[in-house]
């Protein structure tokens, strides 16, 4: 079997490797260890998204948009005025002679121009719309299958927000951002803003009601930034609010620009993944200088591979069975025109809710305005929070005076301030997150829409400190419990009685291998055995508690001799 | 013994069938009285019969609205004057449950109506003797233009009821209620009286034409099949969050647990 | 049993001269020693049965793709069902695709742990020493530091080439100056008439005591003109208190504000004509219509601007005036 095999791919491998000198890189890969943790394949889910936002992707773009239309050219080259012909040849001649400097930077250009929709759907037939609008609903209801593929790439991108923050909070709950991984950190940082602006630009790009809505709040969050505001909101619209240019860009930002830079960011970011392999949990026999897990080929490629199906699945039927972003519902984009609950997608709900609560504050001081109303709670405030999300491991990092290098994960107990510090600020944004609902919770529970502003007022400064506590409270809770059965062993629920007649319940020892999970030796999980454990634990919970990120260890120098043995290392290449 | 049986039961579908019929005749007569007896005064109905209505109607008036609304329908500290709100308004009001008022609140809800029809009517024609005011509107879909009633909407009611009628909160506990359970009638009764905060929309405002569009649209919009799955509401992206935060992640984070599980 | 010695564990990768697949790398668990609940100890029929219920798996999903293409070519495309039946069988499709993936890696594959090393995450101090010596030999070949003309002049080419960017990033939008005239003017003009979406201009009597009506200037409904929508509201007699200087801005009753809420520019028109609430749906800043619209709730700083109205010798309804103010939110220019 196994010679068959060899025999069948032996040609072909030979082929590519004496071009590629690949067979050494292959084993390498093949061989390469992936730990096994649920909680490891959350990244996974957003890789997979993006995958299949590519895919739908593709597809949508081959049918929105057209901009193969007849219009009557009005621009400064005089031998063309007034000749017919298509929107896409009009926009190439505005930029090679309208355009100062157009001709050298030619670029397609899409319009938001007005078009009599035609399509199947009844209440909107012979409504003027954009051509944006009106090829989205063609999509939706005149192409076979199309609706499903707006449906899947719209619940995909949901996914994919959504996955990256748990992957996030997943890093930083276990620590898995700390030195050597900050850069890897950074990158994700950068792919979770890039994956909101890119979630926001698809969303713009139907010119529906709603989409225009959140553009007109986007174009008065540009506008709020003193001194270049109006400046750069009317380069980016190419004028007053809405503009003729906005929504061609953001396709060129949705399709081409954000994607690129996403697609280079993940490449990075799991380059950088595999090179400096995978963190792990403590375990039997997992150190800082080991992984323990599945081989790639075949055991995690099986389960990664199947896993995609999953998540795809898992779209598809959301695709089907659940109707999203219904545009037809909402018409086309008119500034006169706005429905109540008028939301963004999830991701953006947050800026949604800090806009609710900001109170009525504006400067209006020597000639000039600065709103605070929309300037803090929509670019000052997301500003902060993702500066802070970017530097927290250099901040830690500082803190704590810890320069090693760490494979090894915590668990969120044994890090008290991290995890409180992480709940605290989940806890802010997740009431700015439900605030972004206020008006529809204030609906269907029939509570005072004013009543729930008030409350988020308060939620917001109170809540976030009270989580801290808690959360506090209950890693110590939880460390002093693993003391507890350290010294004393597990319950067994036998009941022995005494000689003394006394009722005595034996408890028996603690198994290594929930021994290994205690933070106390990491580097030496068998030391816990013995007489030595349960001590070396008590002092680690004392210092937990009174201390702030104790460094526990020096950096991991590998003795030079075992370097050489590795020959994943680079240099030995 | 069968023969007998089946005698019986074709006697019994035939007995059936004559009850059916004078039934139904019944309910035609009925209803031909009390359209005659309600339908907009003037040909039909005598003075004598309109008169024995607002009679009625006065009655269940004072039974039932005049400690609010006074003994005059004159109006009082807790609720307003019902001299010129006209049929349409009492229509309103009454068949949609939210008159009589179940307990003082920012807004009145709507339930289940506490009238029967020709209560309503004959509450309507009293309130209607009083002064002259909106008559109930002649609602006819088939003059409606969904194009028109569609853009209307979302000029002029998308702002409150959101863009498919699912309603949406207002201030201090007020909301603009869920166009889903209201009548075409009713829709098109708010519209001309714009009960409690809702704006009037008069005829000259909109005129029929107009309002029949509206009302054709807000038909369609509330109870046309939703191409995509489920509707979730209707209430935009915060339920499509809600079911990634509720059902996508969760289940593939069940779908981690059960691959990264050891054999 | 999962345990191992890790101590003298070898680098997994480490054996580069391996003649079999097998001793590349070292199993955690040498296979005599399997998991109980490894495959090879559940013997050969469960062994078959996992096998049967992997192929199951792959088989449901074909079917589920065909089922597909069957729901996509023999559905009329407008049937409520079509939609979701696409979606339910393209994902049962993916789903036996996974599902048997996955079972084929936990059911019939071998559930070995692996080892292996890491490398240090850092180069030998000989190594970086080496490095730096080689940038530094390069960098003094070059002669950067010493050449003072060609460092100036390197880096002053340089900067003056990025000056090209600016003018070509200026273009990128209408010009710079005058954006703020732009967003001061206001789209109104006096005499201007009232009309409503369809054009047709307003007169006294069209609204009722307590109606609301969106109003254009001229007919003008373009999009474009985003600034321009306004609202008529007929208040009752007596309601209305004009701010002081604005008491002829109204007629009988009638007063016309902006709809543009001046937070964040969404239209600001959720009316109650009882209270004289006027709602901003986006971020719910509320406006008291009878004093002049100024803000009593929620994020909104300003007043809404008010439209002096005026009627024209027919009797309809035109701006008495232009806005007196910006329309819409606050920018750095405004005022």
């Amino acid at each position: 079997m196994t010679t068959m095999t060899g025999k069948a791919i032996g040609g072909g491998a030979r082929y590519v490797d004496e071009r590629l000198t690949s067979a050494n890189f292959i084993r390498r890969s093949m061989n390469k260890v992936f730990p096994d943790h649920w909680s490891f394949m959350i990244g996974e889910i957003a890789l997979y998204s993006f995958i299949i936002l590519l895919l739908t992707g593709v597809y949508l773009m081959l049918f929105f948009d057209a901009t193969a239309r007849e219009v009557i050219y009005n621009g400064s080259y005089m031998p063309l005025k007034g000749v017919p012909m298509s929107e896409a040849y009009s926009s190439t001649l505005h930029i090679s002679f309208d355009v100062r400097g157009g001709l050298i930077m030619r670029q397609i250009h899409h319009t938001a121009r007005e078009v009599i929709y035609n399509g199947s759907y009844v209440p909107l037939k012979g409504v003027p719309m954009s051509e944006a609008y009106s090829s989205t609903l063609h999509i939706s209801f005149d192409v076979r299958g199309g609706l499903i593929m707006r449906q899947i790439h719209h619940w995909a991108a949901l996914l994919f927000v959504s996955s990256i923050v748990v992957h996030m909070m997943r890093v930083f709950f276990t620590g898995a951002f700390r030195k050597p991984r900050e850069i890897n950190w950074l990158i994700g940082v950068g792919l979770m803003v890039l994956g909101l602006l890119e979630g926001f630009a698809g969303y713009s790009l139907p010119d529906d009601l709603l989409s225009g809505t959140g553009l007109r709040i986007a174009y008065s969050v540009g506008q709020s930034v003193p001194v270049v505001g109006t400046w750069s909101t009317f380069l980016l619209f190419g004028g007053n609010f809405p503009g003729e240019s906005i929504i061609g860009r953001l396709y060129v930002v949705h399709i081409l620009l954000v994607p690129g830079i996403l697609l280079a960011l993940i490449t990075a970011h799991m380059m950088i993944l595999w090179y400096q392999k995978h963190t792990q949990f403590r375990g039997p026999g997992r150190t800082e200088e080991n992984v323990v897990g599945s081989r790639m080929y075949p055991s995690y490629a099986a389960k990664g591979g199947g896993f995609f199906f999953l998540v795809f699945g898992v779209v598809a039927a959301l695709g089907g069975l659940a109707q999203i972003n219904p545009v037809w519902m909402y018409g086309p984009f008119n500034p006169s025109q706005v429905s109540a609950g008028a939301q963004p997608d999830w991701y953006i709900g947050f800026l949604e809710g800090s806009l609710r609560l900001s109170p009525g504050w504006e400067i209006r001081a020597f000639g000039h305005t600065i709103p605070l109303n929309i300037l803090i709670p929509g670019v000052v405030l997301p500003g902060i929070m993702f500066g802070l999300l970017a530097l927290y491991p250099f901040l830690e990092a500082a803190f704590t005076k810890d320069k090693a290098q760490h494979h090894l994960l915590d668990r969120p107990r044994d890090k008290p301030v991290r995890t409180s510090l992480g709940v605290m600020s989940l806890t802010f944004y997740f009431v700015l997150w439900i605030m972004g609902a206020n008006d529809i919770a204030a609906h269907l529970f029939r509570i005072s829409l004013n009543l729930t502003t008030y409350m988020g007022q308060v939620a917001l400064f109170l809540l976030p400190p009270l989580m801290y506590a808690i959360t506090y409270r209950i890693c110590i809770g939880l460390q002093r419990s693993d003391h507890e059965v350290l010294v004393h062993g597990v319950e067994t629920g036998t009941i022995h009685r005494l000689p003394s007649g006394e009722y005595i319940e034996v408890h028996a020892p603690v198994q290594e291998s929930q021994l290994v999970l205690s933070p106390v030796e990491p580097d030496h999980p068998e030391r816990i055995e013995g007489e030595r454990g349960p001590r070396a634990l008590v002092s680690a919970a004392g210092r937990a508690v009174g201390s702030f990120f104790v460094a526990k260890k020096k950096d991991t120098s590998v003795p030079a001799d075992q370097r050489e043995r590795d020959d994943d290392t680079l240099t030995k290449r | 013994m069968t023969s007998t049986a089946a005698g019986f039961a074709a006697a019994g579908r035939r007995r059936r069938k004559l009850a059916s019929y004078a039934v139904l005749l019944t309910a035609l007569v009925v209803l031909g009285v009390t359209y005659a007896v309600l339908a907009p005064r003037g040909h039909a109905a005598s003075t004598a019969e309109e008169s024995f209505a607002v009679q009625k109607g006065r009655e269940l008036f004072q039974t039932s609205c005049a400690t609010c609304h006074g003994i005059n329908a004159q109006g009082t500290q807790e609720a307003p004057s019902l001299i010129g709100v006209g049929a349409a308004a009492v229509d309103f009001q009454v068949s949609s449950g939210r008159m009589p008022l179940a307990r003082p609140g920012p807004q009145a809800d709507r339930k289940e109506a506490k009238y029967d029809r020709a209560q309503i009517d004959q509450m309507a024609a009293y309130v209607a003797s009083l002064a002259p005011g909106p008559q109930i509107p002649q609602v006819d879909l088939a003059d409606g233009d969904l194009q028109l009633g569609g853009n209307l909407f979302r000029t002029n009611c998308a702002s409150c009821h959101n863009f498919a009628g699912s309603g949406g909160a207002l201030t201090y506990g007020k909301y603009a209620p869920r166009l889903t359970p209201a009548t075409p009638v009713q829709v098109a009764e708010a519209i001309r009286t714009g009960p409690e905060n809702m704006p009037v929309f008069g005829p000259s405002t909109f005129d029929d034409h107009q309002v029949n569009s509206i009302v054709k649209y807000v038909d369609y919009v509330t109870r046309s099949k939703n191409p995509g799955g489920l509707a979730l509401g209707k209430f935009g992206p915060v339920p499509e969050g809600l079911v990634i935060a509720v059902v996508g992640i969760p289940a593939l984070l069940a779908m981690t647990l059960w691959i990264g599980a050891r054999a | 049993m999962s345990t191992h010695d890790s101590a003298g564990g070898e680098s997994l990768t480490g054996n580069t001269s391996a003649s079999a697949p097998g001793d590349t790398g070292r199993p955690a668990n040498p296979p005599s020693a399997k998991s109980p609940t490894g495959p090879e100890d559940v013997g050969p029929r469960a062994d078959k049965r996992s096998e049967r219920l992997v192929a199951t798996c792959f088989g449901v999903s074909s079917l589920a793709a065909i089922a597909f293409l069957v729901v996509f070519w023999a559905l009329p495309k407008t049937d409520v069902a079509y939609t979701p039946l696409l979606g339910v069988c393209l994902a049962v499709s993916l789903f036996g695709v996974g599902v048997g993936a996955i079972l084929w890696a936990k059911k019939i594959m071998p559930d070995e742990e692996a080892v292996q090393e890491r490398h240090p995450m850092y180069s030998t101090p000989e190594d970086a020493a080496k490095t730096a010596a080689v940038f530094a030999e390069g960098t003094e070949k070059t002669g950067f530091a010493r050449r003072r003309l060609l460092r100036y002049s390197f880096l002053g080419a340089m900067g003056t080439l990025a000056l090209p960017i600016v003018p070509i990033i200026s273009d990128l939008g209408v010009h710079p100056r005058g954006n703020a005239r732009q967003l001061k003017t206001s789209p109104w003009k006096k005499g201007d008439r009232l009309t409503t979406e369809e054009g047709a201009p307003v007169r006294i009597g069209d609204l009722e005591y307590g109606g609301i009506l969106t109003v254009f200037p001229n007919g003008n409904t373009s999009p474009s003109n985003s600034l321009a929508p306004t609202v008529l509201i007929r208040l009752r007699a007596g309601e209305n208190q004009p701010r002081p200087g604005r008491e002829t801005w109204e007629v009988d009753g009638h007063v016309a504000y902006s709809a543009i809420c001046t937070h964040a520019g969404c239209p600001a028109k959720l009316y109650e004509q009882q209270t004289h609430h006027m709602l901003c749906p986006c971020h719910q800043s509320t406006f008291l219509v009878t004093e002049h619209c100024r803000p009593i709730f929620g994020p909104a700083a300003r007043p809404l601007p008010q439209l002096p109205l005026a009627l024209d010798n027919e009797g309809f309804f035109v701006a008495g005036a232009a806005y007196q103010e910006p329309l819409g939110p606050s920018f750095w220019e405004r005022s």
